[in-house]
């Protein structure tokens, strides 16, 4: 009885720090959890940001463009260009 | 009982109250431990595990920048049809159908069946859908049922990565393929040490309820590295006019197979690799790398190699009187023809080599390669020039070329050198070579005799750092003395201007090459068969590309002056305007001064040609441009007042100050750009001193 009464204040000590610790951990491995979900979401909205982008690549070819712009009478110059060289005086 | 002893009794009430519950707590702890232990020991195993995580796969560019390959996640949608409560199934089931069939196909009537005879049969794992984007997994995963989560849904997606490539077929073989279940391909197995992430074992924990695994924190954790990105040489403007300008050739030839292959003569650098084939549909696909992989006999592109080998052996010059005895001529019973019989007895070697004559190049060759000793000089001297070796491309998968051996003695026709074999050589027979390993002599020509190593990669990236440089090669600097060279560069030039190649011209730009047509699968009966060919490079003065067009089997016309030359000049024509020409670039501010100036003046130039602006009442004016037109803005010139001359030309400037009565001194030429007394004061002196440049 003595001893529990002369060690209270540490038992109490010891039990509080238990608490913390358990609350702690918990605390750590939910922010672990998000972390690697918003990791994951991270690549996923970079993902997906690359899939539109390798879209529009592709469709910035000239090739794709010359055909989408086939019904508006645009079309590929089909003569190389005429290269002015001047000498500036 | 004194008060004492009563709460002594409750306080030992209390205590034995806990010591009992410590004790359960206890034997608990051992019967969890010894009794259960097995059990649960092997329950860990399932939460806990080592699993191997692969960092992501680097990336695949173009010089330029533009993703060629990258990996993104697939998803595979499976449905537990058990999980689902009856309430819940039977309730939306109906709605989920009519979703499904919606966004995906199928009517709602056969996504029902399918699901409700699914479910009839237990299937925990019914598969729904295979590789669906991230949008369309987000979808899915958002109807009726499958909302409701993995545990009550029984919605059950894996995620993938797979490579996509933007430009899709575009080099598609050249940039290759990663795949686990047969050899990676191209670029991807070439550079897989770089491209491919570090694996490496991780500790990972699954919480209960939760189902993805995470990784068990560990201070030293470094997050798995990512593979290092590759920047290729491949330029994808000229890639993309390549692939189509062969692809209308190869839809209106119904050609087996066609490849071209663009390279840049001063480094060797590939800007654009094209090779397709016919698929089981009949389309046009990157489904063989042929530029690399497809040996055959080159037929007249090789006449440029052995004109090399007959010039640089002296055995005959630009001037050389060839008998052609009419285009036809027979070498130890067998006859060489050329693929017109016209006629002519006599030509000079250039007007062999721009008619391209067989028997003109077979009889020099013939004549200067007389019996064994002559054939070994022949066998030297090509192979001094390292014909015979493979170009060293990154890529695997490329083929030796094959040549007969002199100096070996066998009994195999095959291989064995013989009297014909010079001769029908030095026309491109009796010989196999890629059309890469052809087209790097052309290369090389154009590059003054200097041989370089045909390269895609030109560095590696990790990290947004340049971990690697790949510079160009060189690998043989003079593959002959530079009178050959300049022979060569004379030969292929009269070509395009007189020879086989002369109604291909370019406006406004000009090249040099040959035209190749060869006769393949010659020792079978029935039709016959052609590869058609063009090898060269342009602009023919300053080259800066050389290139090959190969079209394997065309139906119809078949010579490569109508097959492949019309693709090789359209890529001439298309590709002559992109070369970056260094234009002279004014700095900003000199190049805004230009714009101030006289409003009458600026208004006849713009109206003669045709541009639209806004008008200004103005006398002097600053030309700005907005997004519609060009303004006039006024300019302040006040009597009395000393004007802003910033931007006027001398003439105009001059003019502005004697105008006001003033007297310029001039320094420089051009523009105004600076003033002695500055603008908006009162005019107080006649004199100005103005600075031009």
């Amino acid at each position: 009885m003595r001893i529990v009464s002369k060690y209270i204040g540490l038992i109490l000590l010891l039990s509080a720090l238990g608490v913390v610790y358990i609350a702690n951990s918990h605390q750590a491995e939910r922010k672990m959890y998000k972390i690697e979900k918003l990791k994951k979401s991270v690549a996923d909205a970079k993902s997906q940001c690359q899939t539109v982008k390798s879209e529009m690549t592709y469709k910035c070819t000239e090739s794709q463009l010359a055909k989408r712009l086939e019904s508006q009478g645009l079309k590929i110059n089909s003569q190389s260009p005429i290269i002015i060289d001047s000498e500036r005086s | 009982m004194d008060r004492k002893t009563e709460l002594l009794i409750r306080v030992y009430l209390v205590f034995f109250g806990f010591v009992l519950f410590a004790l359960l707590i206890l034997g608990k702890v051992i019967k969890i431990s010894l009794v259960e232990g097995e059990k649960y020991r092997a329950e860990v195993g399932k939460n806990i595990k080592l699993k191997e995580v692969e960092g992501q796969r680097g990336d695949i560019y173009s010089i330029n920048g533009n993703l060629l390959a990258t990996s993104i996640p697939q998803f595979d949608i499976y449905v537990d049809l058990v999980t689902p409560k009856e309430k819940l199934f039977n309730e939306n089931i109906d709605a989920l159908s009519r979703s499904m069939a919606e966004h995906f196909g199928k009517t709602a009537k056969e996504w029902k069946t399918e699901l409700v005879i699914g479910r009839k049969n237990g299937n925990k794992y019914h598969t729904l859908m295979r590789s669906v984007t991230k949008d369309q997994n987000d979808l899915v995963s958002s109807f009726p049922i499958l909302n409701k989560g993995p545990h009550k849904g029984g919605f059950i997606s894996i995620r993938k990565s797979i490579r996509e490539k933007p430009y899709k077929e575009m080099c598609s073989r050249t940039i290759g393929l990663n795949r686990s279940n047969a050899s990676k391909i191209g670029l991807e197995r070439a550079f897989d040490n770089f491209l491919k992430g570090d694996t490496e074992q991780r500790l990972m924990q699954k919480f209960p309820g939760r189902d993805n695994w995470l990784p068990v924190f560990d201070p030293d954790e470094i997050s798995q590295k990512r593979g290092a990105d590759i920047v290729t040489t491949l330029d994808m403007r000229i890639q993309d006019i390549a692939h189509n300008e062969l692809l209308n050739v190869m839809h209106s030839s119904k050609a087996k197979a066609g490849t071209v292959v663009v390279m840049e003569v001063k480094t060797g650098a590939i800007k654009a690799i094209v090779n397709l084939g016919v698929n089981a549909n009949g389309n046009y696909v990157e489904d063989y790398n042929y530029a690399v992989g497809r040996k055959s006999e080159p037929g007249s592109t090789f006449k440029l190699i052995a004109a090399l080998a007959m010039l640089k052996d002296k055995k005959v010059t630009l001037d050389t009187e060839v008998s052609l005895q009419g285009g036809r001529r027979t070498f130890y019973g067998r006859e060489m023809k050329d693929s017109k019989i016209h006629g002519i007895s006599k030509a000079t070697f250039k007007e062999v080599f721009e008619m391209s004559s067989n028997v003109g190049m077979g009889t020099v060759a013939h004549n200067g390669y007389k019996n064994r000793e002559g054939w070994k000089q022949f066998y030297n001297t090509l192979e001094g020039m390292g014909v015979m070796k493979k170009t060293g491309i990154e890529i695997f998968g490329e083929n030796n070329p094959f040549f007969k051996n002199p100096n070996k003695d066998t009994t195999d026709v095959a291989l064995r050198w013989g009297g014909t074999t010079a001769p029908w050589m030095s026309h491109g027979y009796a010989l196999e070579m890629t059309p890469l390993q052809v087209l790097n002599y052309y290369n090389a020509v154009a590059n003054d005799g200097r041989l370089m190593k045909p390269y895609l990669v030109s560095e590696i990236v990790n990290e947004g750092k340049v971990v690697k440089r790949l510079h160009p090669q060189v690998l043989n600097d003079e593959i002959a003395e530079p009178s050959v060279i300049t022979d060569a560069q004379e030969l292929l030039i009269s070509v395009a201007e007189r020879g086989t190649a002369r109604n291909l011209k370019v406006k406004n730009t000009s090249f040099a090459g040959k035209t190749g047509t060869t006769r393949i699968n010659y020792w079978l009966d029935g039709a016959k068969q052609y590869n058609a060919s063009f090898a060269g490079y342009f602009p023919a003065e300053s080259p800066k590309y050389s290139a090959i067009v190969v079209v394997y089997d065309p139906e119809g016309a078949y010579y490569g002056a109508q097959v492949a030359g019309p693709v090789f000049r359209n890529i001439v024509q298309r590709i002559s305007g992109l070369e970056d020409r260094i234009v002279p670039s004014d700095n900003e501010e000199t190049a805004l001064l230009a714009h101030t100036g006289y409003n009458a003046d600026f208004e006849n130039v713009l109206d003669y040609i045709g541009m639209d602006y806004s008008k200004s009442k103005s006398k002097w004016v600053d030309m700005k441009t907005s997004s519609e037109a060009l303004v006039f803005e006024k300019k302040k010139i006040k009597n009395g007042e000393v004007p802003n001359l910033k931007g006027l030309g001398l003439r105009d400037a001059t003019y502005v100050l004697e105008s006001l009565g003033m007297d310029a001194e001039v320094d420089g030429i051009g523009k105004v750009y600076k003033q002695s007394v500055s603008p908006g004061r009162m005019i107080t002196e006649k004199s100005i001193k103005i600075y031009l440049q």
